[in-house]
């Protein structure tokens, strides 16, 4: 071989470069073809790379076999930040076209994982307009989409400042779920346009459902990934329990005190 | 169908692209996609009920996805997580969760049947388009052989 391969440096760049993929909600074979891509273009002939929903396994050999490297890594289920996911695959397609050094990559890769943070504003506003559209998309009319567009805000301002800061998954969702069908509840009280429960705790509890954990199961079954599908549809199973449990709790409480409403 | 309806799911399909941080540039792209497909939905699902017009309503998402993965150089999964997410029984499997934590068990089994079946066919039409071969969508072959998927 011309030169030497650094073969600890490359797999480690390129498992740092899996495991953003991976903890914003990259397919788990995207996550292994990118692996794959980077090693390759920086020489290491033998890599291997097993990914997991929540794990990467990964060994290596250099050209002259007198060098190898294993590592496994835990990758905490995490949110989802498409963003990231397009940035890396943009880096390892120019990779590939061989534009930068090893050393540049590594930049690169920590300017992306440091990245930027998310709008405050933004997020509440997109919370308050996803609820209000899927009011209207589960049958709802003008008002549930008010409505929902109100409890879509204060789940937002929930979201942002108390749950993700705070508390974990479990509760958080359990509370955030709870709050909306509060607020719902008090529309219904308190004004007198007909209005339907179903749409409008329907579309407010929408932002909390987890698409991306959802879908990426759905597309890793597809892929024959079924150990990583599986546990991602598992977790997006468990989001939807704590939804059903905080909205169940709320309206039979109400049904209790005012001893009418029934869904 | 009204122009509401598909407005809802043109600006909610960008409300969720928001909060996943999609870049600026692919929202309206997202918006349409998700619209489309919900279009494709309502429609079949007048005629041909819910597993088939979600089959369907899959198919469509993922081949403009595909197509739209090409044009714009970006990960498909872009385009196909917030189109397809109108489309996600997210409703549905809440309220089969809502009905067994009330103890409903009849309403929870047929809302459970149903999202199972929309989770089914979603697998379906993705897994249909994901075996099309990518010169379909690029116009030409690919330099370097993927892992065989």
């Amino acid at each position: 071989m011309a030169f030497e391969v650094d073969v600890n440096k490359v797999l480690e760049t390129s498992m740092e470069a899996g495991k953003i993929m991976l903890e914003n909600g990259a397919e788990i074979f995207r996550v292994e073809d990118t692996m794959k891509r980077i090693s390759s273009a920086f020489g290491v002939k033998e890599g291997n790379f097993f990914v997991l929903s929540n794990g990467i396994f990964t060994t290596g050999l250099d050209g002259n076999e007198n060098k190898c490297f294993a590592k496994v890594e835990q990758v905490p289920v995490h949110g989802a930040d498409l963003l990231k996911v397009i940035e890396i695959n943009q880096l390892s397609r120019e990779i590939c076209n061989g534009q930068y050094t090893l050393d540049e990559v590594i930049e690169r890769i920590k300017n992306i994982r440091e990245g930027k943070k998310k709008s405050k504003s933004l997020q509440i506003f997109a919370t308050a307009l996803g609820a209000g559209c899927f009011a209207i998309l589960l049958g709802g009319t003008i008002w549930d989409a008010i409505s929902s567009l109100i409890a879509g805000t204060v789940l937002g301002l929930f979201m942002v400042f108390v749950s993700s800061k705070y508390l974990s998954k479990i509760t958080g969702n359990i509370l955030a779920s709870a709050l909306v069908t509060i607020v719902c509840l008090l529309f219904n009280d308190f004004t007198s346009v007909p209005t339907n429960m179903m749409a409008m705790i329907g579309g407010s509890i929408i932002p909390l459902v987890p698409g991306v954990a959802f879908v990426n199961g759905i597309r890793d079954i597809g892929d024959g990934d079924y150990i990583s599908g599986t546990v991602r549809l598992l977790d997006s199973m468990m989001v939807f329990l704590c939804i059903a449990v905080g909205v169940g709790a709320v309206l039979s409480v109400s049904s209790m005190i005012t001893g009418g409403f029934v869904l | 169908m009204t122009l509401s309806i598909i407005l809802a799911a043109f600006f909610g399909t960008i409300a969720f692209s928001i909060l996943y941080d999609i870049p600026k540039e692919y929202l309206v792209t997202c918006g349409v996609i998700g619209a489309l497909g919900w279009i494709v939905y309502a429609v079949i699902n007048e005629y041909l009920g819910n597993s088939v017009s979600i089959f369907t309503a899959t198919v469509a998402i993922a081949l403009v996805s595909r197509y739209a993965a090409v044009m714009k150089k970006t990960p498909e999964i872009v385009f196909l997580i917030s189109g397809i997410f109108p489309l996600v029984p997210g409703a549905g499997i809440y309220w089969t969760a809502y009905y067994l934590v009330s103890g409903q068990m009849d309403a929870a089994l047929s809302s459970g049947s149903g999202a199972l079946k929309t989770c089914f066919a979603m697998v379906l039409g993705i897994v249909v388009i994901h075996e099309l071969p990518q010169w379909l969508f690029s116009g030409r072959k690919h330099k370097e052989v993927t892992n065989g998927r």
